[in-house]
């Protein structure tokens, strides 16, 4: 609005360009520059089994992508996400084995189910919040898993489905199908990127710390949540059906809570609220793994132990490791010159005790 | 635009109250702790219902609406007890108030259109030139809930201004502040009103309001003692014995 | 007629059990504001711990109740000074702290699965699986022993609270932390207490309930949930509500397993917790843990 420009422009003064826009534009151009890596990465590799763990973390990027956008940057948090991933997975499978349909429409038809699955679940729950969400979200979970086993010929029970991926996608596209997943997931990275990036993304972190601050505002609260819910959901069903198509076969435990729990410790790991976490969560924690490969029973528990020292240690996970290295260094280095510095922030910190 | 006008009745916190700020000016609305001026505040932004009687802003009914929709209409609060929002800096958390009108939408935001943009160095601009003006820029990437507690103000009160809303409701925005951030906010709250705001301030701080107040209205157990201008109130009797004691505070400068 | 009974007596069992769960859930819910998602895990190491001390071991069972005892106050200091503690201390948002117990609970999972294998586990019951009468009723001793235990277990734990200091200090301590602080109770020695309490009757829960279920490291979120239901119908405020409504949830379940199918009676108790949530009055949890200064958004 040009009433505050012709207001205060004479105390626009010292030229005082914000820091935070200098560190975006740095981050844009690694951004960019991995975003070209990844593309060409699958013709580096030497081994399916390198191609396969490639499509595995682009499938979990887009999980952990999703979830950061509902959880970390909305505050929706959700221990039953792998339900949308389900959804997507046995959605297409379900309307390509048992209906017959083409990819070109089962594949749409699932995502949509899953943005709908979200919507319907959002709409009674989006009201509750801290445990009290937690704990529906993970109900759900295990409801739409039990549904899973137990559904009889649809779903194929315990024994699951198989797609005859030959059959459905011809053997070029499932050649080249890593391309499709990782430029899938590129696409979605800088879609999401973008919006969190945006005024609308500073609007979703604000409703995410204080709700009623942000509608006094005029931020559409319920609006907002539901929307990134759904996209969540949405995104999931996608990378369920990357997942069925590249498996070839789908069954209820690949959707079981525990899978829940770790598309959201690669959120908490990876940094929530991070425009990078869900990349970086699903990085390492599919990579971690094969670092400790021979350590293999042990990999679980190291997974935990992580999960507990980023709470404890590194609460910005690992997308904050840079700023928390800075401010480490910073405390340690006015430490040593100013002993009655942290005095002074011990007095201002207890100025705004609400 | 014309006055808003407010008639009230009923309601616990507040007897029937009605009182008229008018357009461009600076309304005061003054009394002893709990007399019910936050309570007034909240029923005309909407956080509370009232148990009877209206509130008229710019010829509108404005009772009954949520505070979103209060925001549209142009009409903006600050509270009492800063709300930070925990992971947004200084600069983020001013360019929020900007949201609302930045035409900037959910899926709309995906995209790197040119429109959004300049949307945002828009929003951008705006922020800093009103941090700047309450001499708080310095601190545009800082977290706000690591500032002390009256820079804190000051950004609850660039957030209000960020809104764009020409009707400001500040409930004692000069609470907290040392003598540098008092003369900044004045000169600010001076500039809004020339450039034809209107503005309704709750305050403790005498000195401070009755420089820069058109009119005065003064509260007591939820009624209306005295309204009109800062001298007229002084020496109202009822307003005088209202303050007993607090008279001599009051001249302090 | 009969059988149903013997659904209903099932159902108490296993119901109580989970009463006693969602007791454990309600103590530190109440000390420190914390839902522990972990808590269903903690019941879990009780009953592998009773797999190994009784199985393994070839300890009796009245040597074994001491030492889960101690299995369970060692398990609540760690989980009090390595998790809950430091983010206390860092004021950190709720969300984190549901993360944390839940990686609690992750960890406990795959320790457990990696010393007594990923699979259930049979545990000798105390007594002898000999039948015994009781009307037209045909019951296991087991059964009938879970469910005193249960109540008397609540019993004991209502005396601690309404009848001795400590426990009403604890009460206290969840009504008001500072104004406790202040009238010279310790605080953090009250939280640890309520840990323990909480963790020792899970555990001891675990154990009591390992013969009939069996003893598995999978176990932990399933029970945890339907406790949590029992506990959210209870109103999360009253040791005695809990108990009913875990006992409810149990019978509700083992109808369901008899009449529909038994894969389906799980979800019946998901879907009464989902229900109970959706519907109970607008109540939202506090966005922070309830201390002094406030920090930035793990």
């Amino acid at each position: 609005m040009n009433a505050i420009n012709e207001l205060f422009s004479r105390h626009v003064s010292r030229g005082s360009a914000p820091l935070g826009s200098l560190k975006g534009r740095r981050l844009i151009w690694v951004e960019i520059l991995l975003s070209i890596a990844v593309v060409v990465l699958p013709g580096l590799l030497t081994s399916a089994y390198q191609v396969r763990m490639l499509e595995n973390i682009a499938i979990f990027a887009l999980l952990a992508i999703g979830l950061n956008l509902a959880f970390g940057f909305t505050g929706q948090i959700s221990l039953g996400h792998a339900a949308f991933y389900a959804v997507g997975a046995y959605g297409s499978a379900i309307l390509e084995t048992r209906f017959g349909l083409p990819a070109i429409i089962a594949w749409p038809a699932a995502v949509f189910l899953g943005m709908l699955l979200a919507l319907l679940i959002s709409l009674p729950v989006m009201r509750l919040s801290g445990h009290y969400l937690a704990m529906a979200t993970l109900a759900f979970g295990l409801i739409i898993e039990k549904l899973l086993s137990q559904g009889g010929a649809v779903t194929g029970g315990h024994d699951g489905i198989i797609i005859p991926v030959s059959r459905v996608m011809g053997q070029a596209l499932q050649d080249r199908f890593v391309y499709v997943i990782i430029i899938v997931a590129l696409i979605a990275y800088w879609l999401l990127r973008n919006l969190t990036e945006s005024s609308v993304g500073r609007s979703l972190r604000a409703l995410r710390d204080d709700p009623d601050g942000a509608a006094s505002l005029g931020i559409p609260v319920a609006r907002y949540r539901t929307l990134a819910v759904v996209v969540a959901g949405g995104l999931a069903a996608l990378a369920g059906v990357f997942y069925a198509h590249v498996a070839q076969v789908i069954t209820p435990e690949v959707f079981a809570v525990h899978t829940s729990i770790q598309i959201l410790m690669m959120v908490v790991i990876g940094g929530m609220g991070h425009r990078l976490g869900g990349v970086l969560g699903a990085i390492v924690v599919l990579i971690i793994p094969e670092l400790l490969y021979g350590l293999d029973e042990y990999r679980n528990i190291a997974f935990g132990a992580l999960v507990l020292a980023v709470l404890v240690f590194l609460p910005r996970g690992i997308a904050g490791l840079p700023e928390a290295i800075g401010s480490l260094y910073r405390k340690l280095s006015s430490r040593r010159v100013h002993g009655s510095d942290t005095a002074a922030k011990s007095m201002t910190g207890a100025n705004h005790e609400a | 635009m014309s006055g808003v006008s407010k008639k009230f009745g009923g309601l616990h916190a507040l007897d029937e109250v009605s009182f008229t700020a008018r357009s461009g000016e600076l309304t005061a609305l003054i009394g002893p702790n709990g007399a019910g001026k936050t309570t007034m505040f909240n029923c005309i932004s909407g956080s509370h219902s009232l148990t009877a009687g209206e509130v008229y802003f710019d010829g509108r009914l404005l009772t009954g609406m949520r505070p979103a929709q209060v925001l549209r209409h142009g009409l903006a609060r600050t509270f009492q007890l800063v709300r930070p929002f925990e992971g947004l800096t200084v600069l983020e958390t001013v360019m929020t108030s900007g949201h609302w009108r930045s035409g900037q939408t959910f899926w709309g935001a995906m995209l790197p259109t040119p429109g959004s943009l300049r949307s945002e160095k828009r929003l951008r601009a705006e922020a800093m030139q009103t941090l700047a003006a309450l001499g708080v820029d310095h601190l545009a990437d800082q977290h706000v809930h690591q500032l002390p507690y009256g820079q804190q103000r000051l950004v609850e009160i660039a957030k209000v201004l960020t809104t764009g809303a020409d009707t400001l409701l500040l409930d004692e925005p000069a609470a907290g502040l040392h003598a540098t951030e008092l003369e900044a906010l004045s000169h600010v709250l001076i500039d809004i009103r020339q450039a034809g705001r209107t503005i309704l301030m709750v305050e403790h701080n005498m000195a401070f309001l009755m420089s820069l107040a058109d009119r005065v209205v003064v509260l007591d157990f939820g009624r209306k003692l005295a309204e009109g201008t800062p001298d007229e109130v002084n020496a109202n009797q009822d307003v005088i014995d209202a303050y007993l004691g607090k008279g001599g505070e009051s001249a302090k400068s | 007629m009969e059988t149903a009974l013997q659904l209903l007596l099932a159902g108490a069992a296993t119901g109580s059990i989970y009463g006693l769960i969602a007791l454990g859930f309600l103590v530190i819910h109440h000390a420190t504001g914390v839902v522990n998602f972990a808590q269903g895990q903690m019941l879990m190491v009780g009953g592998v711990s009773s797999y190994i001390f009784l199985n393994h071991l070839g300890i009796s069972y009245i040597a074994a109740v001491p030492m889960i005892v101690f299995v369970g106050i060692v398990l609540s200091f760690a989980f009090n000074h390595v998790l809950v503690k430091p983010l206390v201390r860092r004021n950190a948002p709720i969300y984190s702290v549901v993360v944390g117990t839940i990686a609690v609970g992750l960890l406990l999972e795959e320790g457990a699965a990696l010393i007594v294998g990923d699979q259930m586990h049979g545990v000798p019951p105390i007594l002898p699986n000999t039948p015994i009468q009781i009307g037209s009723l045909t019951v296991l001793p087991q059964t009938v022993i879970t469910v005193l235990v249960a109540w008397a277990i609540v019993g004991l734990i209502w005396v601690f609270f309404n009848r001795t200091i400590t426990g009403v200090s604890l009460r206290a301590v969840g009504i008001n932390r500072t104004g406790a602080a202040v009238s010279g109770i310790s605080v953090p020695r009250l939280v640890a207490i309520a840990f323990a309490i909480s963790i020792v009757v899970t555990v001891i829960a675990g154990m009591l309930i390992a013969p009939t279920l069996g003893a598995g490291p999978r176990l932990g979120f399933d029970i945890g949930v339907k406790a949590f239901a029992a506990a959210i119908l209870g109103g999360f405020n009253s040791v005695y509500r809990g108990m009913i409504a875990g006992v409810f949830i149990g019978i509700l379940e083992t109808f369901t397993a008899y009449y529909v199918s038994s894969a389906f009676a799980p979800t019946i108790a998901y879907a009464v917790l989902l229900l109970a949530l959706v519907l109970q009055p607008l109540r939202s949890s506090t966005l922070r843990m309830p201390r002094r200064r406030r920090k930035q958004l793990a």
